[in-house]
């Protein structure tokens, strides 16, 4: 049921042990047959972060092989106790596992549109292929190479021989990369002076007695950026690049509107001016006016009332 | 290619020195090997080279090779000029890998005629460098190959980073980027069912398996490939010791195995044994792997002295010369597998009779 070359493929490579029930159970270690499941990292037990030593296959299920990685210690307890998958203690282990998986997919997705500026190789590419593009990549994913380096051998950082000839670091090589290609466009642009002491600095990063920092790092590679921009910013008044007459004057009215414009602004702003002094002024007038008109009105009723001081004025005295 | 035929023709006579069938505990440890994988500074690796910056490659190697005292014999063979007989015998001859044959573009391999150490250029990586000794012996083969290491280096820029050391193309061979593997001939613990154990015990200290023949192959002739897993965090000697250290406990294991089949079993081994020799003896068409495996029990009995009047050299070399290539350069034409497998069988004939 699981077709001929497969279980043949299977028995050929594994320990092959046979249940009491009748079903197989086949086990490996390790790197023992890595094309079956195409395992190019260590595996992670499934219960636990240790780890697996264990590669169990079992063909019991109809529906297909399942596999199990255990580490040393869980699967003392799997042969021990002959648990299956069907214990909840071992469902709920990888429901959490997927959870966890899931969490960090959203980072992943960033992680893996990284690019070497070297080779070109994505993360994404990497992860797929299983191979790196070029030394430099090494600097480039570093953090990211880390954790992967760390499930694979135990260890993040090398131990042992290192070779006479320490010249060739990836870094110095990227760097030159970029020395080299900004000596190009200086000599382009014809800029000598400057040429020329990119050339002293290419030879001093050569011999090792200089290496570029950060910020001069970035420089160059704005400036290669914008190497590959339209010099300057373009100009509409620029005739070369129109070719039609009536384009010409469409132009020429665009301008004209322009300037009518300006002129209106100006007079607008002169009006407004204007019309701020000649408010102030009003206002001016309105409250003598108001005052007035207030005495004026005290007046009339002094005179509707009959002269008679029974109702004065608080505020006249 | 002229020159270059001739030498792998002359190999075809020779035993070379992985089935020389001496050297330390030889009756149970065929060979012992190292391996250093290194990638030239200024280059991509290999998958992302182009086809112009390959042959730079394979140049600039070349050329260093020229210059160095790598050994007067040694010679540069292009292998992307060689047809499909001669690379599948350097391949069975373990000189060159499956990978190696079957990659496009300039390739090349640095061969000592005495089979003793051999360079791949543009494999995995730009160069991988192997040595190679008949036996239990993995303290001269890192001498060797650290002195290999350092001449190339002097004509040579390595890639390297003193955080992640030598850089390689896939991250399992970073740092070190050493191999180190001892292939061991087991028919005892595999008849008393015992390598199981085996693999379990070796498991918990970082060691792997393999079959005959490398990665991703099958336990053909009780021969078991044991290697270190990782290639990073550890000194080179740190990594040869673990290997090391393993190694006499194996040999111990299958030596007991052996005794308790001679002492418990022993009808039963005798039979296996005859058996085997005779299907050697008489057959009229037999596979290459019916051959290795009756050869295995046959490298038993004369182990245990089951069997006279053939020693473990010639039984090396009837290993080899009955592979598929080697049949056919000794034939001295092509040969279809029905063809081969009669071949076979008359050379065993003619060889044990």
């Amino acid at each position: 049921m699981f077709g001929k070359k497969f279980v043949s493929e299977l028995l050929d490579s594994h320990a092959v042990e046979h249940r009491p029930n009748g079903s197989y159970r086949l086990y490996y270690q390790a790197l023992l047959n890595p094309r079956i499941g195409k395992a190019k990292f260590a595996m992670k037990c499934q219960h636990c972060e240790k780890n697996a030593i264990f590669h169990i296959t079992e063909l019991t299920d109809p529906s297909g092989p399942t596999l199990i990685h255990l580490c040393e210690d869980h699967a003392r307890v799997f042969f021990h106790t002959g648990e299956s998958l069907e214990t909840a203690s071992a469902l709920s282990d990888l429901l959490s596992k997927q959870l966890q998986l899931e969490k960090a997919a959203s980072e992943l997705a960033q992680t893996d549109k990284k690019t070497c500026p070297m080779c070109g190789i994505t993360f994404s590419e990497f992860r797929k292929g299983g191979r790196l593009g070029c030394p430099y990549d090494y600097v480039v994913f570093e953090e990211d190479l880390e954790p992967l380096l760390m499930n694979i051998h135990g260890a993040q950082k090398h131990v042992g021989k290192v070779p006479k000839n320490l010249g060739g670091t990836p870094k110095r090589h990227f760097q030159l990369k970029r020395l080299r290609s900004a000596l190009q466009r200086a000599i382009e642009g014809e800029n000598y002076e400057e040429a020329g002491a990119i050339r002293d600095k290419i030879s001093a990063v050569q011999s090792g007695s200089l290496e570029l920092d950060d910020h001069e790092m970035e420089l160059l590679e704005l400036e290669e950026e914008f190497q590959s921009l339209p010099d300057g910013l373009p100009e509409i008044q620029d005739e070369d690049q129109l070719g039609d007459d009536e384009l010409d004057d469409e132009e020429l009215d665009d301008d004209e509107e322009l300037d009518d414009d300006e002129e209106l602004d100006d007079d607008e702003e002169l009006d407004d001016d204007e019309e701020l002094d000649d408010d102030e002024e009003l206002d001016d007038d309105e409250e003598l006016d108001d005052e007035l008109d207030e005495d004026a009105l005290d007046d009339q009723l002094d005179d509707d009332i009959g002269g008679d001081d029974a109702k004065e004025d608080p505020d006249v005295k | 290619m002229g020159w270059c035929n001739l030498k792998i023709d002359d190999l075809t006579q020779r035993t070379g020195e992985w089935m020389r069938g001496d050297g330390p505990e030889s009756d149970i440890v065929i060979s012992s090997r190292i391996r250093l994988a290194r990638n030239l500074s200024d280059f991509p690796f290999i998958r992302k080279c182009s086809t112009k910056q390959r042959a730079q490659i394979a140049a600039a190697v070349q050329l260093a090779f020229d210059r160095c005292e790598i050994g007067t014999e040694a010679e540069y063979i292009d292998v992307s000029k060689l047809g499909d007989l001669d690379r599948q015998f350097l391949m069975e001859r373990q000189l060159i890998s499956h990978e190696l044959s079957d990659a496009e573009g300039t390739r090349a391999v640095i061969l000592d005629p005495n089979e003793r150490f051999s360079i791949m250029v543009n494999e995995e990586d730009h160069l991988r460098l192997q040595v190679m000794q008949s036996g239990f012996d993995l303290e001269h083969g890192w001498s060797r190959i650290d002195k290999l290491d350092d001449t190339l280096e002097t004509h040579l820029q390595f890639a390297f980073t003193s955080k992640f050391g030598y850089l390689t193309a896939c991250p399992t061979n970073v740092g070190t980027g050493l191999r180190v593997s001892v292939m061991l001939h087991l028919p005892a613990l595999v008849a008393t069912k015992q390598i199981e154990k085996v693999f379990r015990a070796l498991g918990k200290i970082n060691v792997a398996v393999r079959g005959l023949f490398g990665e991703g192959s099958q336990f053909m002739g009780d021969f078991y490939q044991i290697s270190n897993q990782t290639t990073l965090g550890k000194s080179e000697g740190e990594l040869i010791q673990r290997v090391q250290q393993v190694v006499p406990q194996l040999i111990d294991y299958e030596r007991k195995a052996r005794e308790f089949l001679m002492n418990e079993d022993r009808a039963d081994l005798s039979d296996l044994v005859s058996r085997a020799h005779g299907i050697l003896k008489t057959a009229k068409k037999i596979s290459s792997e019916e051959t290795m495996h009756y050869l295995s029990k046959v490298r038993l009995g004369i182990n245990l002295g089951l069997i006279e009047g053939l020693t473990i050299p010639t039984l090396n070399k009837m290993f080899i010369h009955t592979q598929p290539a080697h049949l056919q350069k000794l034939r001295g034409r092509k040969l279809s597998g029905s063809d081969r497998n009669t071949e076979r069988a008359n050379y065993l004939q003619q060889h044990l009779n």
